[in-house]
């Protein structure tokens, strides 16, 4: 019998409209006709979903682990198709039927209906974020309603039909189709032919003008041939270069970790609409930064549950894009897990500066970190930064022979060693370090009190997770704090660590780059070094900065944000404007990159040769055009004084990403000459 | 500008098959970093060839899959 093969969905469909015209009833299959999988192999789907029945089983008490709840399933299912085949022609089985009997095998007499209704919805969820309606077909669909056409799907499968119409739903065509029915309901498939007598009977279709359209050419074209039906099965070449190409990723991520991201980076991509024309800000958002994100707020998940974290508090304002990745991907990567608390918390070096004073006073250190950034040059830098009012210093700087603009920074004019040691002695002077307590301390009453009321105290572990590079407001925090007899252990979880200044590690405060740490040699990682700006004005939140922790006369406290009105404040809300596609690119990425994540099973240490190579691609070797679309406009930092250097620009890092796009475009080898500077700066390091 | 994030030839529109290319064969002259055995050319190669000239390979396979498979089976018989 000559099965009528269609080789895309273009001929088929138009193949399709020809015959709907003599026909009342059209049938479709659904997996791989109406809806296609972005995985090529269905039962990868099962993987997850054995990985939450044996977190949940441990959580439990149960000593399951995933293969075991995998094989078991495989064993029991394939027991139930056994059965099945000796009362019926086709050896199908029932979803709910061998679940139960498999929960049942794992959490004895803990199973019951709502566990299996939980697991059920997992799966469900996790079909749902593979499945993809084909659009084309589902116009097609729309034509036929119009006509008034009876339209049912037709699937062999183990699922029943509820579970399939969640599928249509979900997938947005429940409305275009009349029925859905499933050979594990009847145990009567397409395969051996059984499933069509018992449509047409149940619908009173005539074979003659009923059309039947699938994919598989037995189930799909000889079966409903040879009862009279006709059919179109569609061999798609496009849809089996898509699979292939799926498959080959997956496969060589198994001896090849480089692909491995690559895979995940695949099952990632919108297929057919989810497919539209995007702004290449969005783009870079969705398959650059996300991706990077999504890896790190995966790996702080897994950091945290086995530091056994009781809480983490992402720190403004990097940590809101984080945290929101966070609550758009962690709960789908481990539905099992117990996973920590999570807070975002109000801070910046500028408020933590002074209230790191209160008890401790102004450290040599921290004076040194003021002098850092070429803005900053006298007494007066060092009060803005820690919140001081300089009247009350005079006399303590006269008495060290100083005074508010002596220069202590060697970049600026007027620099003299002499002064820098008089400084030192300034810092030595009990008196000097009294007014500094003083000052200081309402500031940190104040934080004292915010972090009491986000129960920051209630836990012995807590992460702390922000963007990252210096480490200095965990350096500033954990100061501000460490004088309690209830301050939890800070894990500083950060996105890159730089450690220009030595942070003071112990081991109730502790910092480590997850995607970038200078302690872990790491050259591909660390062109992160390229555009760090651009990492902070991508991740920061739509609020400015916070300024200071204020103590109210009622004892309260309030949290002090710096003003928007001025130039400044403008320049940022023109900078979020500009960044809104690349942002919305990286949310959008969250739920892909949670499905994908969990099917592939794969962690930061799997992903991590991509993503270094991502790293290496995009900032080091970008394109010219890349550069000037993702490099930001505005980037505020406080902290940067605005005091002049005479030879400023010789000062500012000359990387690819401050370059005009001439010099990008036409300056011979820059990029590999920059890339070798760069390779010379870390082994110097 | 706009653009589709995956390619017609589904590779990344942002990351494609060329860019590691580039990578790979940079990665033969500079150290490049932690790639943990890289991408490796042979898998490098299939990719190229799928993500670029996947459409008429498929197109010539799909339509003659039953001779193809004949052909594997042969192979296979041969070869085992």
């Amino acid at each position: 019998m000559n099965i009528p093969k269609h080789y895309s969905l273009p001929a088929l469909i138009r193949k399709g409209k020809e015959i709907a015209q003599t026909v009342d009833t059209v049938t479709f299959d659904l997996f791989d006709t109406l809806l296609i999988r972005r995985i090529h192999d269905p039962d990868m789907v099962k993987l997850p979903v054995a990985k939450y029945i044996a977190d949940l089983a441990v959580s439990k008490g149960f000593d399951w682990n995933q293969e075991q709840v995998q094989h078991l399933r495989d064993t029991i299912e394939a027991h139930h198709r056994l059965e099945t085949g000796k009362k019926f022609d086709d050896h199908e089985a029932c979803y709910p039927e061998y679940m139960k009997e498999m929960l049942a095998e794992v959490f004895g007499t803990d199973a019951n209906d709502a566990l299996f209704d939980t697991i059920a919805d997992y799966e469900v969820a996790m079909e749902n974020s593979m499945l993809v309606p084909r659009g084309k077909f589902i116009d097609w669909l729309r034509e036929l309603r119009a006509q008034g056409k009876q339209i049912l799907i037709v699937s062999d499968i183990y699922l029943p039909a509820i579970y399939l119409k969640r599928f249509v739903e979900h997938a947005g065509f429940l409305d275009l189709v009349d029925d859905v029915i499933s050979s594990a309901d009847s145990f009567l498939a397409k395969a051996s032919g059984n499933a069509f007598p018992l449509v047409q009977e149940r619908y009173s279709i005539d074979p003659k003008r009923w059309l039947h359209v699938g994919d598989n050419p037995v189930s799909d074209g000889l079966r409903p041939l040879e009862f009279g039906i006709q059919a179109l099965v569609l061999h798609d070449a496009s849809e089996k270069r898509r699979k292939s190409i799926m498959k080959r990723l997956v496969a060589y991520g198994l001896g090849r970790p480089f692909w491995r991201g690559r895979a995940l980076q695949q099952l990632m991509q919108p297929l057919e609409y989810e497919n539209v024309e995007r702004d290449d800000l969005y783009i870079e958002g969705y398959s650059f930064l996300g991706p990077l994100i999504g890896s790190f707020v995966q790996e702080v998940a897994e950091r945290s549950m086995k530091l056994d974290i009781g809480k983490i508090f992402f720190l403004s304002r990097e940590g809101w894009t984080f945290k929101k990745y966070w609550e758009n991907s962690i709960p789908h990567l481990f539905p099992g897990k117990d996973l920590p608390e999570t807070e975002y918390l109000y801070v910046s070096r500028m408020a933590l500066a002074g209230a790191s004073c209160a008890h401790k006073g102004l450290s040599q250190t921290k004076a040194d970190i003021v002098f850092l950034p070429s803005g900053n040059s006298d007494f007066l830098d060092v009060c803005r930064i820690f919140s001081l009012d300089p009247k009350p210093f005079a006399l303590h700087l006269n008495r060290h022979e100083l005074t508010e603009k002596t220069v202590f920074s060697h970049l600026h004019k007027g620099y003299l060693q002499e002064n820098v040691i008089r400084f030192k002695e300034l810092i030595a002077d009990d008196a000097f370090q009294d007014e500094v307590k003083r000052q200081t301390r309402p500031a940190n009453d104040a934080l004292m009190r915010y972090l009491e009321d986000v129960g920051f105290f209630d836990h012995t572990d807590v992460a702390l997770v922000d963007i990252g590079w210096l480490g200095t407001i965990q350096r500033f925090f954990h100061e501000a704090i460490s004088h309690r007899s209830d301050c939890p252990a800070c894990h500083g979880l950060l996105f890159g660590v730089t450690r220009g200044i030595p942070f003071p590690t112990t081991a109730g405060n502790s910092i480590e780059g997850l995607i970038y740490d200078k302690d872990h040699f790491d050259f591909a990682a660390s062109s992160l070094l390229y555009a760090r700006d651009l990492f902070e004005e991508a991740c920061r939140a739509p609020h400015p900065t916070l300024n200071g922790y204020g103590l109210k006369n009622d004892g309260g406290y309030e949290l002090i944000f710096r003003q928007v009105d001025d130039a400044i404040g403008r320049a940022e809300k023109e900078q979020d404007v500009n960044y809104a596609p690349l942002q919305q690119g990286v949310f959008d990425s969250a739920k892909s990159y949670a499905a994908a994540s969990a099917l592939l099973g794969y962690s930061l240490d799997d992903y991590k040769p991509w993503i270094n190579f991502l790293l290496v691609s995009k900032l080091a070797f970008a394109k010219t055009r890349e550069i000037c679309t993702i490099r930001h406009t505005h980037h505020l930092d406080d902290f940067h004084g605005s005091k002049k250097v005479a030879n400023e620009q010789k000062l500012a890092p000359n990387t690819l990403w401050n370059r005009s796009a001439f010099a990008l475009r036409f300056s011979p080898l820059l990029r590999l000459r920059i890339f070798l500077r760069h390779m010379r700066d870390r082994l110097n390091e | 500008m706009t653009n589709r994030i995956m390619t017609k030839g589904f590779d990344l529109h942002s990351s494609n098959v060329g860019r590691v290319w580039k990578y790979y064969t940079l990665s033969r002259v500079i150290p490049m970093g932690m790639n943990r055995g890289g991408a490796g050319f042979r898998c490098l190669f299939v990719f190229g060839i799928s993500h670029l000239f996947g459409r008429p390979i498929f197109w010539f396979t799909t339509r003659f899959e039953s001779q193809f498979a004949q052909l594997y089976k042969i192979k296979t018989r041969l070869l085992d």
